[in-house]
């Protein structure tokens, strides 16, 4: 009776959602505190690595994805090509551990575990990073092949522009549209799957939350968890679809 | 611009209440959850 069980699941449900919608989850079974205590010392720590890894994704991907097109079928886009197939069929985990021997182990550049500092963060990142940069890669490079091939292309080419000059503020402004949304969308994958990484760094953050709480069968906690990353993953995708649609009139009527 | 924008805060609520309901359910339907609270 204490949390409402007895009562019929409609019910349940709306008392529920109504209580979601003022930021009151209940109190944690395992933590003693509220839930909305509880994800708001580690929504942060999430957060920070979400903006870290995209930072990381988007300067690796845009760069390499441009030049995988201007240089196409030569050793470059191979070497882009192959470098974004690693990504895609690595698994994210058994990277993380890799780089865990490698730079905190054998090298010791950086820490192992914890977010006491911005080094603590380094290695998740790059490990949540690698996943998310090939897709982000190879579609820049499919718009900057897509958009080099265009008449205004040329006639810019024509009246003398620099090839850097036309590859970077004519080019590549059109073909980084798609990029803008699914770096955005990328974000929300990186929250919502930052569980298994947070794990393996011992990071505190919500993805550590919901695994703990999950085993603990801490209901309350889980529940607003999932609501938490749904709700910045739709945010997410509505904003790349805002973008998208401002950056390219053409969208809005769709 | 105003339109499409409405359109899809449309859509993105109407996601966001779906969520809400599969979770709740999934997480109601999936046994009993007074004894699994209170444990063996």
């Amino acid at each position: 009776m204490q949390y409402g069980l007895d009562r019929p699941m409609v019910t349940q449900f709306f008392e529920w959602l109504g209580s979601a919608l003022q930021l009151d989850f209940g109190r944690s079974f395992y933590f003693q505190n509220t839930v909305m205590e509880l994800v708001g010392e580690r929504l942060p720590i999430t957060l920070k690595l979400g903006a870290m890894s995209l930072l990381l994704a988007v300067a690796v991907a845009i760069p390499l994805g441009v030049a995988a097109a201007l240089y196409r079928d030569t050793w470059v886009d191979r070497l882009a090509l192959l470098v974004a197939t690693i990504g895609q069929a690595m698994p994210n985990f058994w990277f993380a551990l890799a780089l865990i021997v490698v730079f905190s182990v054998g090298l010791k550049w950086l820490p192992v575990a914890g977010n006491a500092s911005w080094q603590n963060f380094v290695l998740p990142a790059v490990a949540l990073g690698y996943y998310a940069m090939p897709s982000l890669m190879r579609l820049t490079r499919a718009g900057m092949l897509d958009v080099m091939g265009s008449d205004y292309i040329r006639t810019a080419r024509a009246k003398g522009l620099s090839p850097a000059r036309v590859v970077f503020k004519h080019a590549l402004r059109n073909a980084i549209i798609p990029v803008v949304a699914l770096a955005a969308v990328e974000l929300g994958f990186m929250l919502g799957g930052s569980v298994v990484i947070e794990s393996v760094y011992s990071l505190q953050g919500l993805g550590q939350l919901a695994w703990d709480s999950i085993a603990r069968n801490d209901y309350p906690v889980v529940q607003a968890v999932v609501l938490i990353i749904a709700t910045f993953y739709i945010a997410l995708t509505f904003v790349a679809d805002v973008l998208n649609a401002a950056l390219d009139p053409r969208m809005r009527t769709r | 611009m105003l339109t499409y924008i409405l359109r899809r805060l449309a859509v993105a609520l109407a996601v966001m209440l779906t969520v809400a309901v599969v979770s709740f359910l999934l997480l109601h339907l999936s046994g009993d959850l007074a004894t699994a609270i209170a444990g063996p």
